[in-house]
C-alpha cells in the first residue's frame, strides 16, 4: 500500500449553526482519481475548500503527505497553492491579464521563475489545453469552454502534485462540456492525482478510480464506480443513483 | 461596538492631546526675546502680509509676473535694510496674518493692523506708523441722501470682519445693522448692489478707491481718534521687546524724515499703473498663475491621496485592529472637519514642529484630506471585485499582497474609475481653501486682481469659467478614457 497523497480525518465545517461537514474521512492515492458526487448542498464544495485551506476546518485534520494544513501556517499554505491546484465553476480568470500573462503569473511571483521560463511553461501548457494561438487575448473575449481549460492550464502551470475540480462544467453550454471533459480525461491518463465534484455522472464513470458519494455533510458511501452506480450499498446512494440515471 | 467606541474615544483624547500641546509649545517658543538675535542670525526678516488692501499693500502687474508694492511695503523694506537683513514676503490672506506671527511662521505681521485689546492679547505691536483716520465710502446715488458722518445712525454700514472699523461702527451706531465680510472688495459689490449703505474703511483706503470707481464717493467720520489703537502698527510675537524697539527706532526715523508722504506718493503711482488697463486680458497671467497652482495642488493631491488611499482602506479592512483602528478613526475625523480646518492646522499646527512653505502645507492638507475620501471609495472598488478572484489567487499560492497588486486592485481600480475622476473634480474646487495660507491658486489671484484693478465681478466670472474649463476637460477626458479601458 503506498503512502496517501491527501488524509482527512474527522473533518468538521460549521458555518454559524448549520454543521455542513460532519465527520468526513478518506485517503487519495498518488495517481488516483476521485469523483465526488452527491445532491447539491450536500457539502462538495466546502470539503474541497477545506481540502485546499480556502475554508478553516472547524475541526479534524487534512493532511497533505505527512503535513497537517490545518495547523499549517501562511508561508507553508503558499507553497501549498504550488502543490494543490484547483479548478473553479466560474473560471476565476483574472481578466485585466492576457490569457498568457494570467498562467505565467504564479509560477513568477511564487516560483521565482523568470519571465522566459514562465513564458515557455505557459505556453506549453497552453497547446496541450488547445489554445495556443489565444495567448494574446484577454479572457472576456474567450468561450466558456475556452476559458476552463485556460484556468486548467493556469493550475498545471504551478507544477501541482494534486487537482481538485469543482463543478468544472457546470457553467458551460452542453456543446462545451466535452472539450473540457477530455482534457481533464487526457490528465487521468497521465497520472495525475485529482478530486472532481462533478454531474457528469458517465465521465465520472469512466475517469474515476473511486467515487464518494456525498449527502447531508457525510460521505455516504465510497467505491468503484461499477460498484457505486451497479450495487448502491446505502438508500441514499440508491435514491441518487437512480434520480441521476433517469433523467 | 462597545470597545470600538471605547477605542475611537482613546484615540480621540490623544489627538486632543496633541494639539494642546502644540498649542502650548507655541505659546512658549515665542515668549523668550530672541526673535530679534534669530532674524539677525538667519539674515531675513520674514514678513506676514496680504497684498489686496491698497494703498498699504496690494500687487503691480510688471509683465514679469507680480510684486508686492504699497505704503506698508515700502516701511518693511526700510526696516529690514536698518537691521541689515534680506526682506522675505509671505503673502496669505489677513485672517491669517496675525496667527502666522503666533506660531512663527513669520517674524511680524503688516496690513494696515489696528492695535485692538483683542489683538494685543496674542501678540505685541510696534508704535504706530500712520494714523490716516477713518472714512466711510458710499455711492453716489446713496450720497445723495447719506451726506455725513452724522446721518449714519440707523443705517446698514459694512466693515471688515474683527477690524477697527467694525468695533468703531459698532459703539457709534447702536441702532445701525452691521455687515462683516472678510474682503474690502466684497464689501464695495455689497454696497454697489445695495446690500449695505455705507462701507466703514481706512482713510487713505477710501482715497484709493474713490480715485478708481467713479461709482464712489467718502466723507470723513466723526469717531474719536484720540487713542492709539486708532493707527496702524506692525504686529510681532509676545515678548519680543528687542525687535519691536528695532522697529520702532526705524518707525522713528520715517516719522522724522517725513517718509510716509513719499511712500504714499509710490503707491498712489503703482496703483494708477495698474488701473491703467484693467481689463482681463492684462491680468492673464495672475489667473494663468493661478491656474497652474490650482492644478498642481489636485493632480498631486489626488495622486498621493490615491497612494494613501491604498494604504489606508488595505489597513480598514485588515482583521488587526492595531492597523484597522487608525485608518477608521483617521478616515472619521477627516470626514467629519471642514478642510479649511485642516489646511490652518497643517499649516499652523505642523509648522510649530516644522517650518512648511504655504505651497508645501496646502498640498499636505489636500492630499490627506482627500486620502480619507479616496480610501473609502478604494474599499468600496476591493469589495466589488468578485470573491472568487481572492480565492483563485490564494489557490494559485500567491500571497496576500501579491494578489492586492496583480489581480485585486487592478480590477478595483477599474470599478472606481469614474467615482475617483469625481473626486478629481471636487479637489479642483475644493483645493481654492489654500488661498487662505497664501497659496496663490485661482482664488488667491482672483483677489489679488480684484483689488488691484477696483473691479468686483469680472475677475470672478474669469475665475469661474476656469475653473469650468478645467473640470469640463476632465470630465470629458476622463469619459473618453473610460470607454476605451471597456473596449480594450
Ligand atoms: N461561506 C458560507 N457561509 C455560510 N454557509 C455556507 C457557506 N458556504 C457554503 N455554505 C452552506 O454549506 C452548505 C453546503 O454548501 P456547498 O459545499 O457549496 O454544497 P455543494 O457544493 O455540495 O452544493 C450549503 O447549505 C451552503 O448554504
Ligand atoms: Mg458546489
Amino acid at each position: 500500500m503506498n503512502e496517501p497523497l491527501i488524509k482527512i480525518e474527522h473533518l468538521q465545517k460549521k458555518y454559524q449553526d448549520n454543521l455542513v461537514l460532519k465527520d468526513i474521512n478518506g485517503e487519495v492515492q498518488p495517481s488516483e482519481v476521485i469523483a465526488l458526487i452527491g445532491p447539491s448542498g450536500s457539502g462538495k464544495s466546502t470539503l474541497l475548500r477545506c481540502i485546499n485551506q480556502l475554508e478553516k476546518p472547524t475541526s479534524g485534520a487534512v493532511y497533505f503527505q505527512d503535513k497537517d494544513l490545518t495547523q499549517a501556517t501562511a508561508q507553508d499554505l503558499s507553497q501549498l497553492g504550488e502543490e494543490i491546484g484547483m479548478v473553479f465553476q466560474s473560471f476565476n480568470l483574472f481578466p485585466n491579464m492576457t490569457v498568457l500573462e494570467n498562467i505565467k503569473l504564479a509560477p513568477m511571483r511564487v516560483k521565482q521563475m523568470n519571465e522566459q521560463d514562465a513564458e515557455t511553461t505557459a505556453m506549453q501548457y497552453l497547446t496541450r489545453v488547445g489554445l495556443a494561438e489565444k495567448a494574446a487575448a484577454y479572457p472576456d473575449s474567450l468561450s466558456g469552454g475556452q476559458k476552463q481549460r485556460v484556468a486548467i492550464a493556469r493550475a498545471l502551470a504551478m507544477h501541482p502534485q494534486v487537482m481538485l475540480f469543482d463543478e468544472p462544467t457546470s457553467a458551460l453550454d452542453p456543446e462545451m462540456v466535452g472539450e473540457v471533459l477530455a482534457v481533464i480525461k487526457e490528465l487521468a491518463n497521465e497520472k495525475m492525482t485529482m478530486v472532481i465534484v462533478t454531474h457528469e455522472m458517465n465521465f465520472a464513470r469512466k475517469v474515476a478510480d473511486q467515487i464518494w458519494f456525498m449527502a447531508d455533510g457525510v460521505i455516504q458511501e465510497k467505491n468503484t464506480p461499477d460498484e457505486l452506480f451497479n450495487h448502491p450499498q446505502e438508500a441514499k446512494t440508491q435514491d441518487f443513483i437512480q434520480k441521476v440515471l433517469t433523467i | 461596538m462597545q470597545g470600538w467606541q471605547q477605542c475611537f474615544k482613546k484615540i480621540l483624547a490623544v489627538m486632543v492631546a496633541g494639539l494642546m500641546l502644540g498649542v502650548f509649545t507655541s505659546t512658549s517658543a515665542s515668549a523668550d526675546d530672541d526673535n530679534l538675535q534669530k532674524i539677525k542670525d538667519q539674515g531675513v526678516l520674514r514678513v506676514a502680509l496680504s497684498p489686496d488692501y491698497p494703498p498699504f499693500e496690494f500687487q503691480v502687474n510688471h509683465g514679469q509676473g507680480e510684486e508686492d508694492v504699497g505704503l506698508d511695503i515700502d516701511i518693511i523694506k526700510k526696516i529690514a535694510k536698518d537691521l541689515g537683513v534680506k526682506l522675505e514676503i509671505e503673502n496669505m490672506s489677513f485672517s491669517s496674518v496675525l496667527v502666522a506671527v503666533e506660531t512663527g511662521k513669520a517674524d511680524i505681521a503688516i496690513g494696515g493692523i489696528n492695535p485692538t485689546p483683542e489683538r494685543k492679547q496674542s501678540v505685541d505691536f510696534s508704535n504706530i506708523y500712520y494714523n490716516g483716520g477713518q472714512a466711510f465710502l458710499v455711492t453716489k446715488a446713496k450720497y445723495k441722501q447719506l451726506k455725513s458722518a452724522k446721518q449714519l445712525n440707523g443705517h446698514t454700514i459694512g466693515t471688515q470682519t474683527g477690524t477697527l472699523q467694525y468695533n468703531l461702527a459698532k459703539q457709534r451706531y447702536t441702532k445701525s445693522k452691521l455687515v462683516g465680510m472678510d474682503k474690502g472688495s466684497d464689501l464695495v459689490l455689497a454696497l454697489k448692489t445695495n446690500k449695505i449703505e455705507a462701507m466703514g474703511v481706512e482713510k487713505p483706503v477710501a482715497e484709493a478707491y474713490v480715485q478708481n470707481d467713479p461709482d464712489l464717493v467718502m466723507f470723513q467720520s466723526d469717531y474719536d481718534l484720540s487713542s492709539d489703537e486708532t493707527g496702524t502698527a506692525i504686529a510681532a510675537p509676545k515678548g519680543s521687546t528687542s525687535l519691536i524697539a528695532a522697529m520702532n527706532q526705524s518707525i522713528d526715523q520715517i516719522k522724522k524724515e517725513h517718509l510716509i508722504s513719499k511712500y504714499m506718493k509710490d503707491a498712489a503711482k503703482d496703483m494708477k499703473t495698474n488701473t491703467v488697463d484693467t481689463s482681463m486680458l492684462h491680468y492673464w497671467n495672475y489667473f494663468f498663475k493661478g491656474f497652474q497652482y490650482t492644478l498642481l495642488i489636485s493632480i498631486l493631491a489626488v495622486m498621493g491621496g490615491v497612494i494613501l488611499g491604498v494604504v489606508l482602506a488595505l489597513m480598514k479592512m485588515s482583521h488587526f485592529k492595531i492597523l484597522s483602528w487608525p485608518a477608521i478613526s483617521y478616515i472619521e475625523i477627516v470626514r467629519g472637519t471642514p478642510m479649511m480646518v485642516q489646511v490652518l492646522l497643517v499649516y499652523f499646527g505642523l509648522g510649530v514642529v516644522v517650518n512648511l512653505p504655504a505651497l508645501t502645507a496646502g498640498i499636505i492638507a489636500v492630499t490627506l484630506n482627500s486620502a480619507a475620501y479616496i480610501s473609502e471609495i478604494i474599499r468600496g472598488g476591493i469589495l466589488s471585485v468578485d470573491k472568487g478572484q481572492r480565492e483563485a489567487s490564494q489557490s494559485l499560492g500567491l500571497n496576500h499582497k501579491d494578489a492586492m497588486r496583480f489581480v485585486i486592485l487592478p480590477q478595483a481600480f477599474k470599478n472606481i474609475w469614474p467615482a475617483l475622476g469625481n473626486e478629481f473634480i471636487a479637489i479642483i474646487k475644493e483645493s481654492s481653501i489654500v488661498s487662505i495660507i497664501g497659496v496663490t491658486d485661482l482664488v488667491y489671484e482672483l483677489n489679488v486682481v480684484r483689488a488691484d484693478t477696483y473691479r468686483g465681478v469680472a475677475p470672478i466670472i474669469v475665475v469661474m469659467v476656469v475653473y469650468f474649463l478645467m473640470t469640463f476637460a476632465l470630465t470629458r477626458g476622463l469619459n473618453y478614457l473610460e470607454r476605451k479601458m471597456k473596449y480594450e
